[in-house]
């Protein structure tokens, strides 16, 4: 919570806040929770002094309480076209503009390429910039300049192209959430952003992993803020993968029958696959879509020396259950 | 004086104080006759909940020329996925049903539930909450709300624990604490007020993995930091259908709903 010294106010000179302080009212929340009478015998200065520095307090930090007409206008149907036609017709014509969308998979099913080929999709035919976090080190540009390739563009278009994908490499959470500051505060700017990719977060979560503080929690739930914040003023979709885990368990399941019970019942183990996102419970609900993407190694075929992948993207409830699938191939051309 | 505050006199404060918003017998088949002014209604599950959310927030605004009570409602959307078209779409199929129902009702075109929809919205008050601090602040600032907004008769908090961990340092302070330390700074603001406020919050966000029966027991008037009806929404084998366990001070109902991305419908 922010020091009440922050607020600039004629009013709360340094002596103010010394006697403020006497009282241990250091902070912002602090002067708000206390009566607004004891805040003015405290610190010696009128009671419509007080209200006034609570009103000036109230302008600058509280949320603004908009008609549900004026939010109307402002959340309809937007969406950011994918560049691929099945998901955009999965989607109802592409990734919500405003919130913060998932894409997990197992390892190795094809989330880094269609990060890519969404970053090229986004940017192809528009003004769009495109911010990719690449936090595992492995964004290619030869990938997406071959990408770029199999749509026969030119070097020059290649080079516009290349030029309107933004990357950053982060290592660590506090440099991510740093980033995500500077993009709220404004010092730092990219023109017409419509999209920011985090690929992936769970490298940067699992530096956390066992933590007793739960920092990694704390800061994740900064960088869920931060996003939000941005996804609403700037109307862009921040795509985060997750990483799908995959565990094995073994269940004891009675065989028998229920209604007979014996001394010593017989027991067989089984064997139960079990996939979760990664990221922990906290994260299950920040999503507002969730796409699981999964590869198909049976179907994948090979055409003059290129093997063609199949992929399945689908959409999870909240439960993880399907709710809509699409197919895709992957190629050496792209996600398509 | 800051502008923006009232002078009033005794008898305008008096009528401002005791001419409150009824929202008693609202939604019956989860409050049955309440919720009663300044009653707390917890509303938890691990699935998604928000189209039963949007449900209620229409019954809400309805029209009352439908038959049913016209309040305001204010909405802090503190986890950012409340989806502004489920909203609409609610509200145009209730209005559609409602006039289906009742034919008897003035002649309803398309133009006339648009107008009602907008109607519907004008009565509801979102703030985008980003942060704890602003959160906080927020919560205070409905002192100045409630002066622009006397109509307002419940507030929504989704969902209460968003900013939880962002808060939390080194020490640790246990879930059911930290909700019922939001629940106490709402309840502190909106007492004189008397609304009615519904939160929402995980399941799993709770210290005690007990069952619901288990949990402290419902108040039956409102109380600070106390909830008056707990509800549990549970998701069954059935994709779509949910069981719903109604705690209050008296009785644990059960009843099962079908819920869509797009429809909510009690069996």
């Amino acid at each position: 919570m922010q020091k009440i010294s922050i607020i600039e106010h004629t009013l709360l000179t340094e002596n103010v806040l010394k006697r403020l302080a006497n009282r241990r009212i250091l902070t912002i929340l602090d002067f708000l929770n206390e009566d607004v009478d004891k805040i003015s015998c405290a610190a010696k200065i009128t009671i419509p002094q007080v209200l006034d520095i609570r009103n000036q307090i109230f302008d600058k930090y509280s949320a603004p309480v908009l008609c549900g007409l004026i939010l109307l206008e402002r959340h309809l149907n937007k969406c950011l076209n994918t560049g691929i036609e099945s998901i955009n017709t999965m989607l109802n014509e592409g990734v919500p503009i405003g919130h913060i969308t998932e894409l997990c998979g197992l390892a190795n099913s094809g989330k880094t390429q269609l990060c890519h080929q969404l970053a090229v999709n986004c940017v192809k035919h528009t003004e769009n910039t495109v911010l990719y976090i690449d936090t595992k080190g492995d964004f290619s540009a030869k990938r997406i300049q071959f990408l770029l390739h199999s749509y026969k563009k030119s070097y020059k278009e290649m080079a516009e192209i290349m030029f309107k994908i933004k990357v950053t490499r982060i290592w660590n959470m506090e440099e991510l959430i740093e980033l995500l500051q500077n993009l709220k505060k404004g010092t730092i700017v990219l023109n017409k952003l419509s999209m920011i990719i985090v690929d992936s977060l769970p490298c940067l979560m699992l530096q956390h992993l066992g933590e007793e503080s739960k920092i990694g929690l704390a800061l994740l739930n900064q960088f869920v803020n931060y996003c939000r914040f941005l996804c609403d003023h700037l109307q862009i979709c921040v795509v985060c993968v997750n990483v799908q885990t995959r565990w094995v368990d073994q269940d004891l399941v009675e065989l028998e029958d229920e209604k007979k019970h014996y001394s010593t019942s017989f027991q067989e183990p089984t064997y139960v696959e079990k996939q979760n996102r990664c990221l922990g419970k906290y994260w299950q609900h920040i999503p507002a879509l969730v796409l699981l993407l999964d590869k198909n190694p049976l179907l994948d075929n090979e055409v003059d020396d290129n093997t063609i992948r199949q992929l399945s993207l689908s959409v999870l409830t909240s439960n993880s259950k399907v709710l809509k699938q699409c197919n895709l191939t992957l190629s050496s051309t792209g996600v398509r | 004086m800051a502008s923006s505050c009232k002078i009033e006199t005794g008898m305008q404060l008096l009528a401002r104080l005791t001419k409150q918003q009824n929202i008693e017998k609202f939604y019956p088949v989860l409050f049955e006759n309440g919720p009663r002014p300044g009653e707390v209604i917890e509303l938890y599950s691990e699935s998604n909940i928000n189209p039963l959310l949007i449900d209620i927030i229409c019954e809400a605004l309805l029209p009352s020329c439908f038959g049913d009570l016209k309040i305001s409602i204010i909405y802090f959307n503190c986890n950012g996925n409340f989806n502004y078209d489920s909203l609409l779409s609610c509200m145009s199929y209730k209005i559609s049903t409602y006039v289906s129902e009742n034919k008897t009702t003035q002649n309803c075109n398309d133009n006339k539930i648009n107008e009602l929809v907008k109607k519907m919205l004008s009565n509801i008050f979102i703030a985008e909450i980003y942060d704890a601090s602003q959160f906080y602040i927020s919560i205070h600032n409905l002192e100045r709300v409630f002066l622009e907004h006397s109509n307002i008769a419940m507030i929504i908090v989704d969902t209460i624990t968003a900013f939880y961990w962002s808060e939390q340092a080194h020490k640790i302070c246990k879930m059911d604490t930290y909700t019922k330390k939001i629940l106490q700074i709402i309840q502190k603001v909106c007492k004189d007020h008397k609304l009615s406020i519904l939160y929402t919050r995980p399941e799993h966000f709770s210290s005690s993995k007990d069952s619901i029966e288990a949990f402290e027991p419902c108040n039956q008037f409102p109380v600070l930091e106390k909830v008056n009806y707990r509800i549990q929404v549970v998701p069954t084998k059935d994709e779509s259908i949910y069981n719903i366990n109604i705690r209050t001070h008296k009785s644990l109902i059960q009843r099962t709903l079908y819920m869509d991305q797009d429809k909510v419908d009690w069996i």
